[in-house]
């Protein structure tokens, strides 16, 4: 359950550190954000990541 | 062989299909996101999916079409409710979730499926039959609604109150949901949206408010064609939306019947068939179709046993999280709510278990 680990590493981190999560679940890349928005952290944004047949999601942590 | 059950239960089975997957419609997500992330936003749509549905069937009920409210088994549905709820956050999804799912190429969903077919039917016609009956007769009360039990004699019976009460509720819950939460959603979201019909409908993820209003529209048209269709199929509770009993009747069909499974399949069976392709169709038309499995086994081991779960919660409690959520408490079924209630505990249980107690997300899929 990636979202749940996304949160708890947010936390973890420095303000200021961006974490790069991915994705090959299109609605994960919805649900995640929307997860984050109810924390103080930041969402960058989304991009394609081929690599991993899928999705980049930046966050970046705000204390 | 019915070409009308068959052609008419693809064509639900396929928009249904098609809705759940553009509107990542997933029980388990909308149960569970509100502790474990403080987010409303699916469980929104099922509200909406429910109060609409209300005001449909309580104008079916004026136009003359009534159909059996879920009976009151509070022991059965307790069980089957908890364990159902449980199985969800195991699997990852509902009954209807890991079919959708399985139509976008998750096979861990695939395997919660197997589960849900397997279960379902071992609690149906198997090993665990005999404790579904004990348990169902234990305390059952047929067609008990918020009014008391439904009496649809004419002029002494209440059906009058039935449907004006159902009416009403339609109504209120509908208005709140509107002018509460879909208003201000609606206008953020107009304001936001660029894209065209092509790129809001099959592009972009539904916003919840059109999925809700969406599947609505498909669980009433299900009840208007296939409760026609289906008046030969005497199995009172297998409503004309709803998953486990069609993958049971697939199951059973094809392992214990005869050459002919295919063309005797019942309704629910082209429901379910249709709605793996129609979430085929809108993950591929997004560009969000991938067969993907998940990095461990722990998620497929506990996707079956969550499947299993589902299976017997669902076969247990008469019906599943579709007939009990959409056509059950529209229908002001008292049993339909009492299985909802420990629905949502058994997912509250199993996920703060797993999210907060065991901080073991990672075991899921």
């Amino acid at each position: 359950m990636p979202a749940h680990k996304t949160l708890q590493k947010l936390g973890k981190m420095k303000p200021g550190q961006v974490l790069k999560v991915i994705s090959d679940y299109k609605a994960a890349t919805e649900s995640t954000p929307r997860y984050v928005a109810k924390t103080k952290h930041k969402f960058l944004g989304i991009e394609d990541d081929e690599d991993n047949d899928g999705w980049a999601m930046y966050f970046e942590v705000v204390k | 062989m019915s070409l009308a059950i068959i052609l008419g239960g693809l064509v639900i089975g396929i928009l249904f299909g098609l809705a759940l997957q553009r509107g990542r419609l997933c029980f388990n997500s909308a149960i569970r996101d509100p502790l474990i992330f403080k987010d409303y936003t699916l469980i929104k749509a099922v509200f909406m999916a429910i109060a609409v549905s209300m005001i449909g069937f309580a104008i079916m009920g004026f136009a003359g079409f009534v159909p059996a409210p879920k009976p009151f088994m509070p022991i059965a549905q307790l069980v089957g409710g908890f364990v159902f709820g449980m199985g969800m956050v195991l699997a990852a999804a509902c009954a209807s979730g890991v079919t959708y799912k399985t139509g976008e190429g998750i096979m861990v969903a695939f395997v919660g499926l197997l589960g849900l077919a397997l279960g379902g039917f071992t609690a149906k016609s198997g090993a665990l039959m005999g404790a579904k009956d004990y348990l169902q007769n234990l305390v059952k009360v047929n067609g008990l609604t918020w009014i008391g039990v439904l009496d649809t004699t004419p002029v002494t019976g209440n059906l009058l109150l039935y449907l004006i009460v159902m009416m009403l509720a339609g109504v209120v819950f509908t208005a709140l949901m509107t002018w509460k939460f879909m208003l201000p959603a609606f206008k953020e979201w107009r304001a936001a949206e660029q894209g065209g019909f092509v790129d809001i409908f099959f592009k972009k993820g539904w916003p919840w408010w059109m999925t809700g209003i969406i599947v609505a529209i498909i669980n009433i048209s299900a009840w208007a064609v296939g409760a026609s269709v289906t008046a030969a199929e005497v199995v009172p509770y297998n409503y004309p939306l709803g998953i486990t009993g069609g993958w049971i009747a697939i199951l059973s069909g094809f392992t214990t019947g005869t050459a002919d499974a295919l063309a005797s399949l019942p309704w629910l069976a082209w429901v379910v068939m249709g709605l793996i392709f129609g979430s085929f169709v809108g993950a591929k038309g997004a560009g969000e179709y991938k067969m993907s499995s998940p990095k461990t086994g722990k998620p497929i081991m506990l996707a079956f046993i969550g499947g299993l779960m589902l299976g017997v919660g669902a076969v247990f409690s008469a019906g599943c999280n579709i007939t009990n959520l959409l056509s059950g408490i529209p229908l002001l079924s008292v049993g339909s709510l009492t299985f909802t209630v420990f629905c949502f505990l058994g997912v509250w249980f199993m996920a703060y278990l797993i999210f907060k107690v065991l901080d073991k997300s990672e075991i899921l899929e």
